[in-house]
Formats: C-alpha cells, sequence, structure tokens
C-alpha cells in the first residue's frame, strides 16, 4: 500500500496493509462508558387484562357508586366464588372471607394467640390453601369476584388475586381460578 | 503501541480486546432500556405472577393511565434523606394527604375526516392531581409541594382554564377524570369512526387502555377509573406490574 503526503507529495509506503483501529477503539470505548453509566436494570414489566365484576353478588351486596356517571358495567351470571377482602383504615389486611356455592363461607382471621399486626403473607397463605381446596368443585372457567376495601392499597391487591389465580405443583404453575373480576366494598 | 526490541518489533494483540468490548457493548445495546413517554418512570409497580410478557409493539390505538402515588424522601436525624443500606437509594414515602396524579395519554390519530381544533386537543396529554380527603388547606400544601417538586408547572397559574393541570379533591379529581376519558372517547369517535360500536346508548370502542398503577395507590380510586373507562366504552383495561417470578401467597 502506498500513499502520498498532502504537504510535500512524497510517496509514503507501508510494509503491509494496516487498518487504523485507534479512533475505532476510542468510539468503541467511548460508547462502552456511555453504557455503562447509564445502565440501569429495571424489573420486566407484564401486564394481564382485568373486568369488573357487576353489581349483583354472591356475598355483600356492593352499594351503588355516588357517582351517577359511574354506572355498573354488565350484568352476568353469579359468581362461583367471591373473596371478599376487609381492610383497617390504615390499609392494613383485617380478614379475609370466601363465599361460595350455596351460602358456603369460610372465615380467615388473625390467629387468637397474636398480639401484633399478622403480616399479610398469612393471609395469603390460607386463602392460597383454601382456594386450591375448592378448586376441586369447579373448573377454570368458573369466575371468582374480588371485592376489596376501598382503602387497601393496590400492591397488596394485586397479592390477592395472585393467590386467586395460580398456584404451583411440582414447581410448575397451574390456573386456579384465571378469571378474576374486580369489585368494591365498602365498610 | 509497538515497542522495538532490538531489531524485532513486538506489538500489542488488540484482536481479544477488541471482541470482549464488543460484546459488551453488543449486551448493553440489547439490555438498554428507552423510557417512552407514555410511560411514566416514577410508577412503583406492583409485582404480580399473572403478570404476562407485553405482546410485540403494534401501531394499535392505546390510552395509557398512569396513576403515580405522589412520594417523598424519608429524612434522617440529620435532616439527610434516608438510604436503603443494601441498594443505596433514597428512601421514599407518600406525602400526607395521599395525593396520585393521574396523567391520561393517547396516540394522536391522523384523522380520516376533518375534525375540530377542540377535537384534536382532547387527544393532548392530560394530567390532574387527586388528593384524598382535602381540605381546602391540604389543598394548598400540596399545591405548593407540587411545585416545589416541578410537578406543577411554573406557568400554571396563568394558563388558560382547558390547559391547567388541577390539583382536585379525590372525587372531583376522578369526575375530571372521566370528562377526559369522554373527550377522548370523542375524539376517537371523530377521527376513527371504524373503532366504534354502537349498541343502543351504548357504545364499545376498539381501543385498549393500559393502567398502570401506583403499588401504594388505592383500590377504590384505581377500580372506580376502571369503571369509568368501562362506562366511556373503554371495555379491555389490561393492567400492569412487574412480572414476579415467585409463588404466589410466599411474599
Amino acid at each position: 500500500m502506498a500513499r502520498r503526503t498532502r504537504a510535500s507529495g512524497e510517496e509514503m509506503t507501508f510494509d503491509s496493509t494496516a487498518v487504523f483501529i485507534t479512533p475505532f477503539l476510542d468510539m468503541a470505548f467511548q460508547i462502552l462508558t456511555f453504557f455503562v453509566f447509564t445502565y440501569n436494570p429495571t424489573a420486566l414489566e407484564g401486564q394481564f387484562t382485568i373486568a369488573l365484576a357487576a353489581g349483583e353478588s354472591g356475598g355483600e351486596q356492593s352499594k351503588p357508586v355516588s357517582d351517577p356517571k359511574v354506572a355498573p358495567v354488565e350484568t352476568r351470571v353469579k359468581p362461583s366464588v367471591s373473596v371478599i377482602a376487609r381492610s383497617r383504615q390504615d390499609g392494613k389486611l383485617e380478614s379475609l372471607e370466601i363465599v361460595h356455592g350455596s351460602g358456603g363461607r369460610i372465615v380467615i382471621k388473625p390467629p387468637a394467640s397474636a398480639e401484633s399486626d399478622v403480616p399479610p403473607e398469612y393471609f395469603l397463605d390460607e386463602l392460597h390453601k383454601r382456594l386450591v381446596e375448592l378448586k376441586k368443585e369447579y373448573t377454570t372457567e368458573d369466575r371468582i369476584v374480588l371485592r376489596c376495601s376501598l382503602r387497601m392499597p393496590w400492591g397488596l391487591c394485586m397479592k390477592i388475586m395472585d393467590a386467586c389465580r395460580r398456584y404451583e405443583v411440582d414447581g410448575k404453575r397451574e390456573d386456579l381460578f384465571p378469571n378474576v373480576e374486580l369489585d368494591l366494598l365498602h365498610n | 503501541m509497538a515497542a522495538a526490541v532490538g531489531s524485532e518489533k513486538m506489538e500489542l494483540n488488540l484482536t481479544p480486546l477488541l471482541d470482549v468490548v464488543l460484546q459488551l457493548i453488543m449486551f448493553f445495546m440489547m439490555c438498554v432500556n428507552f423510557v417512552m413517554d407514555q410511560v411514566d418512570p416514577n410508577v412503583l409497580l406492583p409485582s404480580s405472577v399473572s403478570a404476562r410478557e407485553l405482546p410485540p409493539k403494534t401501531d394499535v390505538q392505546v390510552i395509557v393511565i398512569n396513576m403515580e402515588v405522589v412520594r417523598e424522601d424519608i429524612l434522617g436525624p440529620d435532616g439527610k434523606p434516608l438510604r436503603d443500606p443494601t441498594t443505596g437509594r433514597v428512601q421514599r414515602k407518600p406525602i400526607i394527604p395521599r395525593t396520585t396524579k393521574v396523567s391520561i395519554l393517547t396516540y394522536r390519530q391522523r384523522s380520516e375526516g376533518r375534525i375540530s381544533e377542540e377535537e384534536r386537543r382532547n387527544l393532548d396529554p392530560k394530567v390532574v392531581f387527586l388528593v384524598e380527603n382535602a381540605t381546602d388547606e391540604d389543598l394548598k400544601k400540596v399545591t405548593e409541594y407540587l411545585k416545589a417538586i416541578r410537578y406543577l408547572p411554573e406557568d400554571n397559574d396563568q394558563r388558560p382554564e382547558a390547559d391547567k393541570v388541577r390539583v382536585l379533591p379525590e372525587g372531583n379529581g376522578i369526575a375530571a377524570a372521566q370528562r377526559f376519558l369522554a373527550n377522548i372517547a370523542r375524539a376517537i369517535e371523530a377521527t376513527d369512526p371504524k373503532k366504534v360500536t354502537k349498541l343502543g346508548d351504548r357504545r364499545t370502542i376498539d381501543v385498549p387502555v393500559i393502567l398502570r398503577a401506583d403499588t401504594d395507590a388505592l383500590y377504590g380510586t384505581v377500580t372506580h377509573l376502571i369503571a369509568q373507562c368501562n362506562y366511556e366504552g373503554f371495555k379491555k383495561v389490561d393492567l400492569r406490574a412487574t412480572i414476579q417470578q415467585q409463588k404466589p401467597g410466599g411474599g
């Protein structure tokens, strides 16, 4: 390879063909530095579809919403199972109740020996166990209506929904009651 | 870089270095998470085992509702923000009275017919702050805080009424959000009538709503907003959550 210099016009010779990688390396390091400093791994975001239940209930009757513009969605058939989650004024879970079949009720409350606040995991585990037992009498097409207190934090409600929707068998996830609908509970 | 030793040339072999650098660049480029304008990164999403991976991006029109609970730093005894010992991040808590920023966004559509400027403006992003159990004093306090953290634009008071960001008691705020949704529904009807199906006085709009609700948002507020979406004809509401890999009920 031979090149002519601009200034003198003399011919420059090289021993072999060479690629100048210095600017390429500079650029590569700059890009790398940019990515290293701006790298901010975030949790993977997912989604699922949800529907609101109609005003009818298999458990507690929900009161009409004060704003007349908020109409109930559509009238559907009665839910197979209802889960009623009551919270205190500070949003902490107070009790869970499962209403199923024709008048069957299971109430999950903190154990009598509990002196302080019971963590929500206690309620969720109990709910999950009872629903897995109930599942034997139902199919995955059956609906479940979740009624939560207005002041319950959304994150906690999502955990209750999870307990209703999925369970694990030998490390594999199976549907429990995937058709969860939401309703309001005025307490 | 080369150094001569005697008559022989010693050259640094850059090939493995280059390989590693390029691989690292590729890794970071694949992992890079560009924040999209319709997604509010301040919304602390709840985690859920029910959440499935997002469908591939398409040109489908969607409405995105972000519900962010406004937070403040937790201060230590020395007046400095407390940091999480493991992550090093500043610890934050919802402000009192609890205030939820609701932003409603939709993609602008190419108009099939002639639509008015007002209908065009109805598709602009809308923001309203809902203050729980708010007295007049609370509203003033919250407004000052929102200005201090620049959630409220400086020229908010001078803006025309239609463009003002509102700080309202929760019930009024939900009603305002409902008006925004009604306006969006009207604008979609004007711009893309094929998306709207009418049955008597009820309509169904074939535009999904993506609801990104904060983990500390109140269940009542979230369900009221879903009800408003349904009422205005947006029947499909998708909830966003971070994908959790653990057993449900296990914390």
